[in-house]
């Protein structure tokens, strides 16, 4: 599946949840990064832009939408997953310039398939 | 012989000369002329000189009354004046002695009546014989360009009782005797103007006295005609045009002998007698030999007295005959010209007040229900009062009445409400019922509705459209006017016509405040009245105070209406207020329980990946389940409290349908359910939400596969009905008691181990949104179907039910 490495940067302040997204998708055959903050995403993709990004939207100090939008200055075409325990901004993300949202379920398997779908582009522009 | 003869010649200017002084001295003194004291005085005057027992005066015109008719002369008689003051009529013709009289300007002289009945005629059998005079000499005497004509005559019981010398004497007196006769006509004329005048006066008064009641009234008139030209008797009918076959007539008002003993409840039909023929023909009627009469009819056969009958209708502005005046006597030829004269003047005059009484009863009832009307606010009622008013007998009396108010939105007048009888029959019961109530009483009943039987019962709310034209043209009538059959008018004036199927009906617009605001239209189908002017023009005034006070109620329910909203509006914005609050609470809830639970459950998954110890397996698997169930609750509870936000795009339904098959068909092969599409013809695409409607069909199929665990068909019909999209969907499951069916859109309510009860409730949500409709219909233990109706276009949703 994963023939050209695709890295997923998990941004994600529940340190419980970010091992265990961590873990899910390494199973799935990624390469993984992990940050707790915006900053240290911001960070992380002026040093070198992964290929997808996992982002959560609450979290204390810079929260998602923020870190979104400075990801999005840094690079346009960031590929940006929104993942939330929200609902309720399923209707924004467009505007907010994310390419998926995903809320969080126990199985990941919408998170798996947005990652999926983005990988694939990924690996076809890496190609 | 000479002498003898100058001595005779001398005698004679003697006596000739006392007779003129006697005269003279009779008439001298410038007193009463009428009938009775001429008669008298000619008495005093002649009797000595002629040594007569009495005098008659026979006068009248050759001219008969009414073309037609027989003219007759009046008799007034020495010893008969007492029992008839009026004279006895002698038909002129039977007087054919008189012509001749007049002709060769010579007195006539009947020696003996018993020898000589002949040239004498009618006035011996009728008149002279009653005395018993057997001899008479009678002067003729012609006034008034022969307009006049009379004799006076002298009797005596005896025969040969007048001599060739009387002839002379009387020939002689004759210019005096016509000087006085003529002055006495002109005297009781002029008495008999006055008397008029002064009935008119006195009839007038008790008018202005008892203006409440016509029957009143009447009673007084016929006393006052009773007593003033000595009849026998004198009564007023009544007509009920819409009683009998013909009409009944019923005794209203009577003084006199003939009716004397018969209480007012007296009644005949219209169709017969004089009285019928006044009443019918709206013509008055003399009859002059009663007995010989062919139209003439006896109320009481026991009476058989009458020979004179005078029938005069009353008559409304309208030539509309509501009552008739029946003068009888028991005289031949009873009324002169100048009593039928005086008797119509009257009837006019009756009729006229009569009128003025219902004009001014009405003024005292509009007062009245203009102060009523004043204070009702409720739409419904007024219409109720007003056509109240309209149709009642204490008010404008129509038998029908139909009001329609603008609905200026649709360009229609729309019919609120239709009072009046069905039929004839009905009308005699409801207004027998009714009887005496004041209009304030009638506004307690309950409206009788008309089940109008020209128009079909589907437009029992009649509805006719209007342009502005119409409107304009209804506005400018002015007042309350009457349309008759045939009538050219506008093409709202010819659906009245059309609806009301009457001769003549009034056309009432509405009008306040300078805009039409609806219209009344009223007949008399029944009783055929027809409408008078000044009907027409209270009726005016009363439509003018009812469009005010509809006016009023309207603006009130506006505001009421204004009110409503606003306080609902205000419920509203709280309500939303409070959901918006719950809503920001409910996220924060489900994001503070959501995070936890993806943990628990995704760190369960991974043990159940990462592990080999069975147990340890099932019950990290239980936990994931569960962590599961409580995620599908979080999110149909967040997509239920979540505003639902649409965005509709046209869609193919087959298309949604197949992907969402293939979105279940793994699920229902484990569950060994069988799905069947059936798409019989090809579907337009409707607008509809893609991920709301994609929901919406998983949900219920989800629902049926789960309610099939051993197995079952899933059927999935899709079709057309009209402008929407219908999409069946049926399981052969559990199915559910039917007296749960109502519920099961409800919130909270399921039947399901592991449901939120919130997934009906939502595809509910989502169906309502579109402007269509969800149904279900189940059996237990044989399944459930789901049918469900989508507008094609979006601007059809607002027909949606």
């Amino acid at each position: 599946m994963n023939d050209i490495a695709i890295e997923v940067l998990i941004v994600e302040d529940d340190k419980a949840m970010a091992a265990l997204i961590q873990e899910e998708l390494e199973d799935e055959g990624y390469q993984t990064r992990v940050v707790h903050n915006g900053a240290a995403a911001i960070e992380a993709v002026q040093k070198s832009p992964p290929d997808v990004v996992v982002l959560d939207i609450n979290m204390p100090g810079k929260d998602g939408i923020e870190t979104l939008s400075e990801m999005v200055n840094l690079n346009a075409n960031l590929p940006v997953i929104l993942h939330t325990a929200y609902s309720a901004y399923k209707e924004n993300y467009m505007t907010w310039a994310a390419v998926e949202y995903v809320v969080k379920a126990s199985d990941f398997k919408d998170l798996k398939n947005a990652i999926a779908r983005l990988a694939k582009q990924a690996a076809h522009e890496k190609s | 012989m000479s002498n003898r003869r100058s001595e005779h010649s001398i005698d004679q200017t003697k006596r000739f000369m006392d007779a003129y002084e006697r005269l003279m001295e009779q008439f001298a003194d410038g007193g009463r002329l009428d009938w009775p004291a001429v008669l008298n005085r000619f008495e005093g005057a002649l009797l000595p000189v002629f040594d007569a027992d009495g005098v008659s005066i026979l006068i009248g015109s050759p001219e008969p009354m009414t073309a037609g008719q027989d003219a007759f002369l009046r008799a007034y008689t020495s010893g008969r004046l007492a029992s008839n003051p009026q004279g006895a009529a002698i038909p002129f013709q039977q007087a054919p002695w008189l012509e001749a009289a007049l002709e060769s300007k010579t007195p006539l002289n009947v020696k003996d009546r018993a020898k000589q009945i002949e040239p004498a005629g009618a006035f011996f059998d009728r008149e002279l014989s009653a005395v018993g005079a057997r001899s008479a000499l009678a002067a003729p005497f012609e006034s008034h360009g022969g307009g006049l004509v009379g004799a006076a005559a002298l009797y005596r019981t005896e025969p040969d009782a007048f001599s060739e010398e009387h002839e002379r004497l009387i020939a002689k007196l004759s210019p005096l005797i016509q000087t006085i006769l003529s002055a006495a006509y002109d005297y009781n004329e002029r008495r008999l103007g006055m008397l008029r005048t002064e009935i008119i006066h006195e009839v007038n008064a008790e008018a202005v006295a008892q203006l409440t009641s016509p029957e009143q009234l009447y009673d007084r008139v016929c006393e006052l005609i009773h007593q003033r030209f000595e009849l026998y008797d004198v009564a007023i009918f009544q007509i009920d045009w819409g009683a009998g076959d013909a009409g009944e007539m019923s005794l209203a008002g009577h003084s006199g002998e003939y009716f004397e003993y018969h209480e007012k409840n007296y009644t005949q039909s219209a169709a017969i007698g004089n009285l019928g023929y006044a009443a019918r023909t709206g013509q008055t009627r003399l009859v002059n030999d009663a007995q010989n009469d062919p139209i003439y009819f006896n109320a009481f056969p026991a009476n058989q007295t009458i020979r004179s009958e005078l029938t005069i209708p009353i008559k409304t502005e309208g030539g509309y005959v509501t009552a008739v005046m029946d003068v009888q006597s028991q005289e031949s030829y009873a009324f002169d010209k100048y009593q039928v004269a005086s008797l119509e003047a009257l009837s006019r005059l009756v009729a006229s007040i009569v009128q003025s009484v219902d004009w001014y009863k009405q003024m005292g009832m509009l007062h009245r229900l203009g102060q009523q009307l004043r204070h009702t606010l409720d739409l419904k009622s007024l219409y109720h009062a007003i056509l109240t008013c309209v149709t009642a007998g204490p008010g404008f009396g129509f038998n029908r009445a139909i009001l329609f108010m603008l609905d200026e939105e649709n360009a229609a007048l729309e019919e609120k409400l239709h009072i009046g009888p069905a039929s004839t029959e009905e009308a005699y019961r409801i207004w027998s019922e009714i009887g005496e109530q004041t209009i304030e009483e009638y506004l307690d009943h309950a409206p009788r509705q008309i089940p109008f039987q020209d128009v079909s019962v589907a437009d029992r709310f009649m509805r006719i459209p209007v342009d502005n034209r119409d409107i304009a043209e209804l506005s400018e009538l002015g007042g309350a006017v009457a349309a008759q059959d045939g009538t050219a008018g506008c093409s709202v004036v010819q659906a009245f016509q059309q609806i009301l199927r009457a001769e003549e009906f009034a056309l009432i617009p509405l009008v306040a405040r300078r805009r039409l605001i609806g219209v009344i239209i009223a007949d008399n189908s029944i009783t055929g009245q027809p409408i008078a002017p000044r009907l027409l023009e209270t009726l005016g005034a009363f439509a003018s105070q009812a469009a005010l006070a509809l006016s009023n109620a309207q603006t009130y329910r506006k505001l009421e209406i204004a009110f409503e909203e606003l306080e609902s509006a205000k419920d509203q914005a709280h309500r939303h207020e409070r959901q918006a609050i719950v809503g920001q609470l409910m996220q924060y809830v489900t994001h503070e329980i959501r995070n936890p639970l993806v943990s628990i459950g995704g760190f369960a998954r991974r043990i159940r990946k990462t592990t080999r110890e069975k147990e340890t397996i099932r019950r990290a698997g239980i936990i994931a389940q569960e962590t599961t169930r409580l995620e599908i609750i979080l999110k149909d509870v967040m997509d239920f409290m979540s505003p639902l936000s649409l965005d509709y795009e046209p869609i193919s339904l087959e298309a949604l349908a197949k992907e969402m098959i293939g979105m279940i068909a793994e699920s229902a092969a484990e569950s060994k359910v069988h799905i069947v599409y059936e798409c019989p013809e090809p579907l337009p695409d409707a607008h509809l939400d893609v991920d709301w409607m994609k929901q919406t069909l998983w949900n219920l199929s989800k629902n049926a596969v789960e309610a099939m665990p051993n197995g079952g068909v899933l059927t999935i019909r899709l079709g057309v009905e009209g402008d929407y999209v219908r999409i069946e969907i049926e399981d052969t499951g559990t199915g559910i008691q039917s007296d749960h069916i109502d519920r099961l859109f409800e919130p909270f309510y399921t039947t399901k181990k592991y449901g939120s009860g919130l997934g009906l409730a939502l595809t509910k949500q989502i169906i309502d949104h579109h402007g269509g409709s969800i149904e279900a219909r189940s059996e237990l233990n044989h399944g459930t179907a789901f049918t469900i109706r989508l507008p094609i276009n979006r601007h059809a949703r607002k027909g949606a039910k």
